[in-house]
């Protein structure tokens, strides 16, 4: 199966004041369709630049990155968003709701990005809040959810469009331990079932067992190659 | 499509409460400025605007209606002996004092001619008839004048700078703009009240001209007069109008406090809405994180800005209202709000708060989606 997501001798390099500093260096990784990857390291070891570079929200310093087999390392800040649109769902450590809208609004606005709009994006946010076990949630106040339902609102937003990647920055960090898993538990069969592939930042090592390879960063770098092949 | 922009407002209930209150302030305060301005306008030009006088003559370089030199009255003849001209009155203004009930005194803007029919702003008496305005030493007075003057009637007597005056008709809506009591007399009462109209002067010659009369011919005939100034009945507001504009430092003054009003305004919306835009940013980050285009989030600030300057705009003109007719009570001037300004003070409440979005609308261009990373 062709990779989804193929990045080759990525760099990133920032400068603060006189000193620079190589936040990614030379990592190469390819991801494929209905894959989990977990990339795991200590703070600071360029995680979530990594992941950043690979959503299209950072524009790397040299290498390249293919996603369903377009180069995107190169592409200009207007053509970003529908990159983003059609190929990527985020889900982030802090969620990232608007708290002004409900949990079925919040993944609506992703359907009505999509050009999807009405009473069609409704049903169809609905339905995917369903999926993620919401279904008695979906009219509630963003506001008003627990840190899980937050986060599984999230994963709904991501899984909205249907994109093929989805990036989870450490999605369990601001959750209790068996919540943690259950979000990702349910994010990682979700992403499977509809062969979705998933790349996932985490400091977590008790989401290691949803993962298909789990791969260390190191000082910008991956190191040792794959930290560990799937089990399944 | 979910209406982020109006839910991110209605969030902050006590924000948007403090917006809107920043933009009716901003329209009370231009909208009743404006109003209070052209109604001194009007009244400025009042008797002017509403006599039906194709012709006034005045003194040389004379400057406004309030401020005119009186000339030979026999200037009337010269005026009248021109073909063009049907007919010519004249007319005096000047100024006396009234002895009111309580002792004191209090000035009169007197204005004199010979009230052959009801005309312009005495059309329409409250009581009495115009044409008594013939009988000796009588006076109109608008019902307005009784908060400078005391209660009067049809029938009572007052003293005017020392002559015994008798009031048969009551008027309504004339005001000066000194807000000084309009006195009107015929020709003669008037000049019998002491005054630096001498006899033999006037004040004003008033001309109307003949149906199907050259104009500019009449005014050309007019104007080789000796000693006096020819304006049509348009030109002679105007002049009245732009002295008290331009002369007095009125007209800036009321400019300043507009462009006040509206500066509060801009800031106050510009600062709410900046503030907003802060604590929303990490959701406009994860928008664009999510895909969307800068123009949609830039449409979502200027659909805020436009929405608040619309409901801003709407409560502040109903308060305008309030304000206008509290003030018209305690003052007697009466705040003028015609549609067009109406209409102009919408478009500018918009451009005031698409122009405060601005700086909002400059924090989201340069926003780092990033930030959806942080913790």
């Amino acid at each position: 199966m062709e990779p989804l997501v193929q990045v080759r001798g990525l760099d990133k390099t920032y400068r603060q004041g006189r000193v620079e500093v190589r936040a990614v260096r030379g990592v190469s990784l390819e991801v494929r369709p209905g894959e989990v990857v977990l990339v795991m390291g200590p703070s600071g070891s360029g995680k979530t630049t990594l992941v950043s570079m690979i959503g299209c929200l950072l524009r790397p310093t040299a290498g390249s990155i293919r996603i369903g087999g377009q180069e995107v390392a190169g592409l200009g800040e207007a053509q970003l968003p529908a990159v983003r649109r059609r190929w990527i769902g985020f889900v982030f450590q802090t969620f990232n709701l608007f708290t002004s809208l409900t949990a079925r609004e919040n993944v609506e606005v992703a359907f009505n990005l999509r050009g999807v709009t009405g009473p069609e994006a409704a049903r169809r946010s609905a339905e995917i809040l369903a999926q993620v076990g919401l279904a008695g949630r979906a009219e509630f106040p963003s506001a008003d959810l627990s840190g899980g339902e937050k986060q599984r609102v999230s994963i709904a937003r991501a899984l909205a469009g249907d994109p093929p990647l989805l990036l989870a920055d450490e999605p369990t960090a601001n959750l209790d331990a068996a919540t943690g898993r259950a979000v990702v538990s349910r994010m990682t069969s979700l992403a499977r079932e509809k062969g979705k592939a998933v790349v996932l930042v985490t400091h977590d090592p008790r989401v290691t067992e949803f993962a298909d390879r789990v791969l260390t960063m190191e000082d910008g770098a991956l190191v040792a190659g794959p930290a560990r092949e799937a089990s399944a | 499509m979910v209406p982020v922009a109006w839910r991110i407002l209605l969030h902050d209930k006590v924000r948007l409460a403090i917006t809107l209150a920043g933009i009716t302030f901003s329209v009370v305060l231009v909208l009743v400025e404006v109003g209070i301005y052209l109604r001194i306008l009007t009244n400025s030009s009042l008797l002017i605007d509403t006599s039906d006088a194709d012709v006034w003559v005045t003194a040389r370089d004379c400057r406004n209606f309030d401020f005119s030199l009186p000339f030979d009255a026999t200037k009337a003849e010269a005026v009248r002996s021109c073909p063009q001209v049907a007919r010519v009155e004249k007319l005096i203004m000047t100024w006396g004092l009234a002895r009111l009930p309580t002792g004191g005194s209090e000035q009169v803007q007197i204005i004199g001619f010979d009230p052959w029919k009801a005309t312009g702003p005495l059309t329409d008496l409250v009581s009495g008839d115009i044409l008594d305005l013939k009988t000796p030493r009588g006076v109109v007075l608008d019902e307005s004048s009784r908060r400078r003057l005391g209660p009067f009637q049809v029938g009572d007597y007052m003293e005017v700078t020392g002559r015994r005056v008798k009031v048969v008709g009551v008027s309504q809506g004339i005001h000066s703009l000194t807000t000084s009591p309009m006195l009107f007399a015929s020709y003669a009462t008037a000049q019998e009240i002491p005054s630096p109209v001498l006899p033999g002067q006037t004040v004003f010659v008033l001309a109307w001209l003949k149906d199907g009369a050259d104009r500019a011919q009449a005014l050309a005939t007019l104007r080789r007069i000796p000693d006096v100034d020819v304006h049509t009945r348009g030109a002679f507001s105007l002049k009245t109008r732009l002295y008290w504009t331009f002369e007095t430092g009125m007209g800036l003054g009321f400019l300043m406090v507009t462009f006040m009003g509206l500066a509060i305004g801009m800031v106050m919306v510009g600062q709410t809405l900046y503030a907003s835009t802060m604590q929303h940013q990490r959701e406009f980050a994860t928008l664009k994180a999510i895909g969307a285009e800068n123009r949609m989030i830039y449409g979502i600030l200027v659909r805020q800005a436009a929405s608040v300057a619309l409901a801003g705009y709407a409560v502040g003109l109903a308060a305008t209202h309030g304000v206008a007719r509290l003030y018209g009570e305690a003052t007697d001037i009466w705040v003028i709000l015609p549609a067009p300004i109406q209409a102009a003070m919408l478009v500018l409440t918009v451009l005031m708060c698409m122009a405060a979005s601005l700086i909002s609308i400059r924090k989201v261009m340069v926003l780092d989606p990033m930030i959806v990373f942080k913790a």
